[in-house]
């Protein structure tokens, strides 16, 4: 029992540093260009990624109120603008605004230019927040006479053309794809989520109670495969009735209940409450997850076509993401398995500390 | 029958000696050669990916330290008594140890000669299926977890750094466990302990290639 106490706490220290669920920072920028090369634009950027480039002084609750926004109008828009660099445009901040997407708070920055580039020789170079957070996505739709484009832009890709013919659909796909792989990869607690349910993955309930171990590896990879799609298949689902607006519910509603889901799956490892079929249980939770995907693709306004790439090409990403983490443990839980103090010791703690952080993360969410 | 027992004791000790004198060699040149001063060298590209993932691919994107834990896991692999959980459980503790211990002690040093070092060491001794005990094993498993830790120090962002080491300590576990899973078959069959031998001499070849090559680069730099 102390040495069941004593990897519990060691586990706590040492993730210690990522007890904050890391939230995906995104930005969305939309850009209209005119014939006449008159531009307008709008940014929404996040309240929270704001604060902490310009810092904008909020309650001691976390709450920015339109008061202090408007104090920091100027910084605001100049540290904004001097992000976003548009070539032979030179845009200026017309209003400031705020915004909720899934309940989250943002200021809306609007701006225009008139360019004098030639049609199809503008360049957009963007460079919000990734000093200070590399893991940052901006969110880009172009729409332009000859039609309407979107892509990500992040560090390593943070320049394109404006007005130049629109790259290839693949190439769109392949950026929600990257896309969607970056989302997952820094959102810690979908990570965990699967984590969990990988703790016992190479195990079967045989009685309903008791774990026994499964022989063959290739069972093993086939059971992490059938979870993770139906996880995936789920959250999908609801990803798409949330992006299309036909399920909107508030992030602080989803962002606990996705800490819930953590809990109860990490109390399952050790007694179990929920459907044998390890597959049932990561559906019915894949829909909550879903729901907080749906926050990062919801305020891009994209047409029907390019929205069902941007979903296609966004769930293959997370799916990736998910495989990663999955081949990664899977190979080393199934190592171990075999060991007693895998099952009387490790399975405990490994669960115990992931239900530790999902209660921290849901605690701090339900104050938000 | 007197005769048959002392070429049995003659055995057990020339086995034992032997065990103690790769184990020695192996764990010798691993800290030896990590005393070699050296340049220090840093990559960023996995930051937007995260600390965690950071971790993860600095691991499975370098070839030297890749080398030494299929070797690592080969030269386990042939052995008699398997003791697969052990070997991954001490890799991934002392991975871990060494990233996050090394970053917060300030850790700095090149780690290319050292780690193409044990490549070679490791390859050559699982090639030749050396037979090894299971503490010498355990330790050579550590030494290797800690080297393969603090060889990436130098990369860890400055933020959350056990993050980092807890990416970086599951890919070294993970791929040791490929490794192991792999050769879990290979006691069996004849064909497939040669075949896994041959790649063993392949680790050991690259490992004395780059061996050399660092180790004149180093002399000529100084």
């Amino acid at each position: 029992m102390r040495l069941y106490v004593l990897l519990v706490c060691l586990a706590t220290a040492v993730a210690g540093g990522a007890a904050h669920a890391h939230l995906a920072s995104d930005s969305y920028l939309r850009i209209e260009l005119g014939e006449d090369g008159k531009l307008s634009g709008q940014w929404d950027i996040a309240l929270r990624d704001l604060d902490a480039a310009v810092g904008l002084h909020p309650e001691p609750d976390g709450q920015v109120t339109w008061g202090m926004l408007k104090s920091r109008r100027d910084a605001i828009e100049a540290y904004a603008m001097s992000r976003l660099s548009i070539a032979g445009c030179a845009p200026q901040p017309d209003e400031l605004l705020v915004d909720y997407h899934a309940g989250i708070g943002y200021a809306v920055l609007r701006f225009k230019a008139a360019c004098t580039a030639a049609f199809g020789l503008i360049r957009l170079k963007y460079n919000l927040l990734f000093d200070l957070d590399p893991s940052h996505r901006g969110l880009l739709t172009l729409v332009t006479p000859s039609g309407e484009q979107s892509d990500v832009l992040s560090p390593e890709h943070s320049e394109v053309n404006i007005g130049r013919s629109p790259g290839t659909t693949t190439d769109e796909i392949a950026r929600f794809v990257g896309f969607g792989v970056d989302h997952i990869l820094v959102g810690y607690d979908h990570l965990l989520f699967v984590a969990v349910l990988m703790i016992v993955a190479p195990f079967r309930r045989a009685d309903g109670v008791n774990w026994l171990p499964l022989d063959r590896f290739g069972t093993v990879l086939i059971e992490v495969l059938k979870i993770l799609t139906a996880f995936t298949i789920a959250h999908t689902v609801t990803l798409s009735l949330g992006v299309l607006g036909i399920v909107d519910i508030p992030s602080r509603i989803v962002d606990p209940a996705v800490a819930i889901t953590i809990m109860l799956a990490a109390v399952d490892n050790v007694r179990p409450i929920l459907p044998n079929i390890r597959w049932n249980v990561a559906f019915g939770f894949g829909l909550v997850h879903g729901l907080a995907f749906a926050t990062a693709l919801g305020p891009m306004r994209l047409p029907p076509l390019g929205l069902m790439l941007a979903l296609g090409g966004f769930n293959v990403g997370v799916e990736f993401g998910q495989l990663a983490l999955a081949l990664l443990l899977i190979s080393i839980v199934f190592v171990v398995q075999r060991d007693r103090v895998y099952l009387q010791l490790l399975v405990p703690a490994l669960s115990a500390t992931a239900f530790l952080f999902a209660s921290f993360w849901f605690s701090q969410r339900l104050g938000h | 029958m007197q005769n048959n027992r002392e070429a049995r004791d003659q055995s057990t000790c020339r086995t034992t000696l032997s065990h103690l004198r790769w184990s020695a060699i192996v764990l010798t040149s691993i800290v030896l050669t990590a005393s070699v001063p050296g340049r220090a060298e840093a990559h960023t590209a996995f930051d937007s990916l995260g600390s965690f993932w950071s971790g993860v691919l600095h691991v499975l994107t370098a070839v030297d330290q890749l080398g030494v834990l299929l070797g690592l896991a080969i030269l386990a692999g042939l052995q008699r008594r398997r003791i697969d959980s052990s070997i991954v459980g001490a890799i991934l503790i002392c991975s871990l140890l060494g990233a996050g211990g090394g970053g917060m002690l300030g850790l700095r040093f090149n780690a290319a000669l050292p780690l193409s070092a044990t490549m070679f060491m490791l390859g050559v001794a699982a090639a030749a299926a050396v037979r090894i005990g299971a503490v010498w094993l355990l330790m050579i498993a550590s030494s290797c977890g800690a080297l393969i830790g603090a060889a990436n120090v130098v990369d860890s962002p400055p933020f959350q750094l056990w993050l980092f080491a807890l990416g970086l300590s599951i890919a070294t576990a993970s791929t040791v466990s490929y490794g192991l899973i792999g050769t879990a078959h290979a006691p069996g069959r004849e064909w497939l302990s040669i075949s896994f031998r041959v790649g063993a001499s392949w680790i050991g070849a690259t490992g004395l290639m780059v061996c050399a090559l660092e180790y004149a680069r180093l002399a000529r730099h100084g």
